[in-house]
C-alpha cells in the first residue's frame, strides 16, 4: 500500500511542480545504486523497498517521456 | 554485418561440439528424452489423443510442434545420430537467437558499431536468465523459445519500422522452423503480450495519427495470419471448452490453487533486488553446486547490478530517442511481469490473472517474463556500453575489454565447460554426466520384443512410482520416467496428473503386494506383461525395492497365474496367463457403485462381461449371451468396431482413459448414453441387436484435422500473397 501512497505523492507533487523526466529519473538511478550497495552488504530488507521506490521512479519518468514525446 | 554472423555461426559450432563431442545426447527434468528416438514423438502431435502415459490422454497443444517433429523424424529417418540431431538443433536455437539479436540491435541502432551488438549477443546468449531458465532448466520448448523469440521480434519490430505489411507475411511464413516453441503455452501467450506492448510502445511514441493507425492495423494483422496459419493447434486449445474435459496439468483453470502459488512464487522469486541482477532466487540454495554458488558471491552481484546500473544509465541519457524509449519501456514492462504480484503494483497483476482463465499459466511469472526480460536487456547493454564509452572516451577500449570478459569469460565459464548441464541431483551432480545420456541397449531389444507382441495391450513396469526417476545407467538419467521415450508400447511405469490415471496409479503396485486378486486389476487395465527394472534408483526415488516385486511376482509364477517370459539386462518382463485383449469388450453385468473407487475393480471379471458402474447410470441389463466384437484402429483417437450376434442391449467398453469427448457412433449417429466404467474407461450402453459397425472417435481428432486443412491453405495463400508483392516490390524499385 505505501507504493501506492508513494505513486499518488508524486503524481500530486508533478501536478503542481510540473517537472521533466529527468526530475524522477536521475533520483531513480541513484536510489537503485543505494539499492544495490545494500543489497550487497546483505541489508535486504531496506534494499528491496529502495528498489521498489526507484522502479515507481522510473515508471513515472519513462510514462512523462512518452507524454513529451 | 558479415564479420558478427560468421562469428555467431562458428561460436555456435564450438559450443555445440563441446555439449555433444563424446556423442551422447542430454535429457532431464520434465523433458523426458525426446531425442532418445525423435520419431517416437511424432504422433503425440499427429493426433488429439495420445496414448501415452498408459491409459491415454489428450494432446492439446503438443499437436503445435508436428512440424519440428516431422522435420526431426526425417533427420532421424535418413539415419542421423540422435545426439547429431540433438547438436544440430541447439546451434540453430544459438544461431537463430544470436542472429535475431544482432539485426534487432541493428534494428533499433543502426549507427551502432558491430562491436557492441556483438556484446549484446553474448550478453543475450550467457546471461544469468538463459543460463538458469533456459539451459539448465533444459526443457526443449524453453529452448526453441529463447532461439525464436529474438528473430521473431526483429521481423515484427522491422515491419513496423518501415510501416510494411510484408513483414507479418514473413514473421508466420519462419514459424513453422520453430513450431515447438508454440507446445509451451505460456510462451503462445507471452509472444503476443510482448508483441502486443512493442506495438503499444511504438503507438506511443510516434505523433501523427495515420503512423498510429498504421500500427494498430498491423498488430492486428500479424494477429490475424498468426491465428489463420496455426489454427490446427488453437482449436485443440478452443476445444477445451467445447468438449468440457478441462481437467488437465497442462490448463489448470483452479484459480484460488494457482493464486496461492503465483503468491508463493511472487514472493520468492520475485524481489526486485533479484530480479534488477537477472538472479533466479530459487537457483541458489544449500544444495547448490558449487558454480552456482561462485555466481552468487559478492562480487558476482556487484557486477550484475553495475551493468543493469549501466543499461539505466543508459536509458536516462538516451531518453529522448524513441528507440531507447521503446526499449527502456519493455525493459520495465518485462521486470514489472517477471516480479509477479509483489509491490509495487502488483494488484494489477492479480487482478488480470484472477479474471482472465488462460492467463494461468502464468503462476510462475519470473520464469514466464524471464525470456523478455533478457531480451530487452539484451538489446540495451550493447547501446549503454558504447553509451559509457561517450562519456568517458580515455577508458572506451577497457569500458569494452572489461564488459566483454565479464560477459563472454565469467558468465560464459558454465556453456564452455558444460557446468550449465550439471544440477545438484544424482547422476547430473557429475560434471562428467552432467545431462548426458546413455540408454543401455537392452531397451531397444525390450521394445523390440514388446511391439512384436502385438498392439493391443499394456504392460505395467514395477517399481511404480511418481514422475521422478532416476536411472543408474553409466550415464545415467534423472528426471520425468521415460515411458513415451523408451517404448512405443504404451505402458504404466509412473504417476502423473492425469485425471483417474493419477489416482489409479498409486494403488497398482500397492494392489500387486496386498491382494491375491491382482489379475483381475491388471485385466481391467488390459495389461499383458509386467516386467521389473533393475537399473533404477530406487532408494533414491523412495520406490520400493525392484526384490520385494520379484518376489511377489515369483510366488504368482508359481500359482500358474503369471510366467517370466523375457529378460533383457536389468529388465525382466513376466506375461499375465489370464490376459485376453479388452481394449473394446462387451459387458453385461453390470457391478453397480456409488462412486466408482479403484479397489472395486477387485471385484470386476472384465473376462466374464464385468463392467463397475456408478449406480446413477441406473443400468439394468439381460444376461444373455454376450456378443462377439472384432475392432479395427485407425489412429489413436479412431477406432472402427464390429459387433456380431447382439442378442439384447449391452454396454461396450473402451480401455481408454475416459473422456467427454470420446464419441461412439452408428452411421453417424451419436450414441447418447456415454459413461465412467471400471473407474478410468469408457463405457456406452447399446441398444443395438444382430450385426453392425460402430465408430469410436475422439471428436477434438476432427477438429485438429479441419484445423491442419485450414492451416495448409493459408499458408499457400500466404506463400502466393508474400510471392506477389515481393515481385510488385521488385518492379517498382526497378522501374
Amino acid at each position: 500500500m505505501i507504493y501506492w501512497f508513494i505513486l499518488v505523492l508524486i503524481i500530486i507533487f508533478q501536478r503542481i511542480q510540473k517537472k521533466k523526466d529527468i526530475f524522477y529519473l536521475k533520483p531513480a538511478l541513484y536510489i537503485f545504486i543505494i539499492g544495490a550497495l545494500l543489497r550487497v552488504l546483505t541489508l535486504n530488507d531496506i534494499s528491496e523497498f529502495l528498489m521498489r521506490t526507484s522502479f515507481i521512479f522510473f515508471i513515472v519518468g519513462l510514462v512523462l517521456s512518452y507524454e513529451t514525446k | 554485418m558479415k564479420k558478427t554472423i560468421i562469428f555467431i555461426l562458428v561460436a555456435a559450432v564450438i559450443l555445440v561440439t563441446i555439449w555433444f563431442r563424446d556423442g551422447h545426447i542430454m535429457g532431464t527434468a520434465e523433458d523426458s528424452l525426446i531425442f532418445y528416438n525423435i520419431s517416437r514423438f511424432l504422433p503425440e502431435s499427429q493426433f488429439a489423443w495420445m496414448e501415452h502415459p498408459g491409459l491415454g490422454r489428450v494432446t492439446i497443444n503438443l499437436t503445435a510442434g508436428r512440424p519440428t517433429y516431422e522435420a526431426l523424424t526425417f533427420l532421424h529417418q535418413l539415419g542421423l545420430a540422435n545426439f547429431l540431431i540433438q547438436a544440430i538443433v541447439f546451434w540453430f536455437i544459438l544461431v537463430s537467437a544470436g542472429t535475431g539479436i544482432y539485426l534487432l540491435v541493428r534494428e533499433f541502432f543502426p549507427h551502432l558499431s558491430s562491436k557492441y551488438a556483438l556484446l549484446s549477443v553474448l550478453f543475450y546468449w550467457f546471461n544469468p536468465l538463459s543460463l538458469v531458465n533456459v539451459w539448465n532448466r533444459f526443457l526443449t520448448d524453453y529452448i526453441f523459445s529463447f532461439g525464436l523469440l529474438p528473430i521473431a521480434t526483429f521481423i515484427f519490430v522491422r515491419g513496423l519500422n518501415r510501416r510494411s505489411y510484408l513483414w507479418p507475411f514473413i514473421l508466420v511464413l519462419i514459424l513453422p522452423l520453430y513450431s515447438f516453441a508454440f507446445t509451451y503455452l505460456a510462451f503462445d501467450i507471452l509472444l503476443w503480450i510482448f508483441f502486443f506492448f512493442i506495438t503499444l510502445l511504438f503507438f506511443l511514441t510516434h505523433r501523427q495519427l495515420p503512423g498510429k493507425l498504421f500500427y494498430i492495423k498491423y498488430f492486428l494483422l500479424s494477429l490475424l495470419l498468426f491465428s489463420f496459419t496455426n489454427i490446427w493447434w488453437i482449436s485443440q486449445l478452443a476445444s477445451f471448452n467445447l468438449f468440457n474435459n478441462i481437467n488437465s496439468s497442462v490448463l489448470n483453470f483452479d484459480i484460488s490453487g494457482n493464486l496461492g502459488t503465483l503468491d508463493v512464487l511472487s514472493k520468492k522469486m520475485g524481489n526486485l533486488t533479484d530480479v534488477f541482477s537477472l538472479t533466479n532466487a530459487s537457483f541458489v540454495n544449500e544444495n547448490s553446486l558449487y558454480w552456482v554458488r561462485i555466481f552468487h558471491l559478492p562480487p558476482f552481484i556487484v557486477i550484475s547490478y553495475l551493468i543493469i546500473a549501466g543499461i539505466l544509465y543508459a536509458i536516462i541519457k538516451g531518453i529522448k530517442n524513441s528507440s531507447i524509449l521503446i526499449l527502456g519501456g519493455l525493459f520495465f514492462i518485462s521486470i514489472y511481469l517477471a516480479k509477479g504480484i509483489n509491490p509495487p503494483f502488483g494488484e494489477i497483476y492479480q487482478f488480470i490473472f484472477a479474471n482472465v482463465p488462460y492467463l494461468q499459466v502464468f503462476r510462475n511469472p519470473f520464469e514466464k517474463a524471464s525470456f523478455i526480460l533478457s531480451l530487452s536487456a539484451s538489446l540495451l547493454i550493447g547501446y549503454s556500453v558504447f553509451n559509457l564509452s561517450q562519456q568517458l572516451p580515455k577508458f572506451r577500449q577497457l569500458l569494452y575489454i572489461t564488459f566483454l570478459g565479464f560477459i563472454a569469460v565469467m558468465w560464459g565459464f558454465p556453456f564452455y565447460t558444460g557446468l550449465v548441464f550439471t544440477s545438484p541431483e544424482s547422476p547430473a551432480n557429475n560434471p562428467q554426466i552432467g545431462y548426458k545420456v546413455q540408454v543401455p541397449e537392452y531397451y531397444q531389444e525390450a521394445d523390440q520384443w514388446l511391439s512384436s507382441q502385438g498392439e493391443n495391450f499394456r504392460f505395467i513396469g514395477f517399481p511404480l512410482g511418481d514422475e521422478g526417476i532416476t536411472y543408474n545407467w553409466e550415464k545415467g538419467y534423472s528426471g520425468v520416467e521415460l515411458s513415451s521415450a523408451l517404448f512405443s508400447t504404451p505402458g504404466i511405469l509412473h504417476n502423473t496428473a492425469v485425471p483417474y490415471y493419477h489416482t489409479l496409479v498409486p494403488q497398482i503396485q500397492e494392489t500387486l503386494l496386498t491382494q491375491d486378486d491382482f489379475l483381475k486389476l491388471a485385466n481391467a487395465l488390459n495389461a499383458r506383461f509386467l516386467f521389473v527394472r533393475h537399473d533404477i534408483n530406487f532408494e533414491l526415488r523412495k520406490m520400493e525395492d525392484p526384490a520385494a516385486i520379484d518376489k511377489n511376482l515369483a510366488s504368482r509364477e508359481k500359482n500358474d497365474e503369471i510366467k517370466k517370459v523375457a529378460l533383457f539386462g536389468q529388465l525382466t518382463f513376466w506375461e499375465n496367463l489370464k490376459w485376453q485383449d479388452r481394449t473394446f469388450y462387451p459387458a453385461n453385468k453390470i457391478i453397480n457403485s456409488p462412486s466408482q473407487e479403484v479397489v472395486e475393480l477387485l471385484s470386476v471379471d472384465v473376462l466374464q462381461g464385468d463392467v463397475l458402474v456408478d449406480e446413477q447410470e441406473n443400468l439394468q441389463l439381460q444376461d444373455v449371451k454376450l456378443p462377439e466384437i472384432s475392432y479395427e484402429k485407425i489412429n489413436p483417437a479412431r477406432y472402427k468396431v464390429h459387433v456380431s450376434g447382439a442378442q439384447s442391449s449391452f454396454v461396450l467398453v473402451f480401455s481408454e482413459l475416459f473422456n467427454n469427448a470420446w464419441q461412439a457412433s452408428y452411421r453417424d449417429n451419436r450414441i447418447d448414453k456415454h459413461f465412467r466404467g471400471n473407474f478410468y474407461a469408457n463405457g456406452w450402453l447399446i441398444d443395438k441387436t444382430g450385426e453392425f459397425d460402430l465408430i469410436i472417435e475422439y471428436l477434438p481428432q476432427k477438429l485438429l484435422e479441419l484445423g491442419e486443412k485450414i492451416s495448409v491453405i493459408s499458408y499457400m495463400l500466404l506463400a502466393g500473397i508474400f510471392i506477389l508483392l515481393v515481385s510488385r516490390k521488385i518492379k517498382i524499385k526497378r522501374s
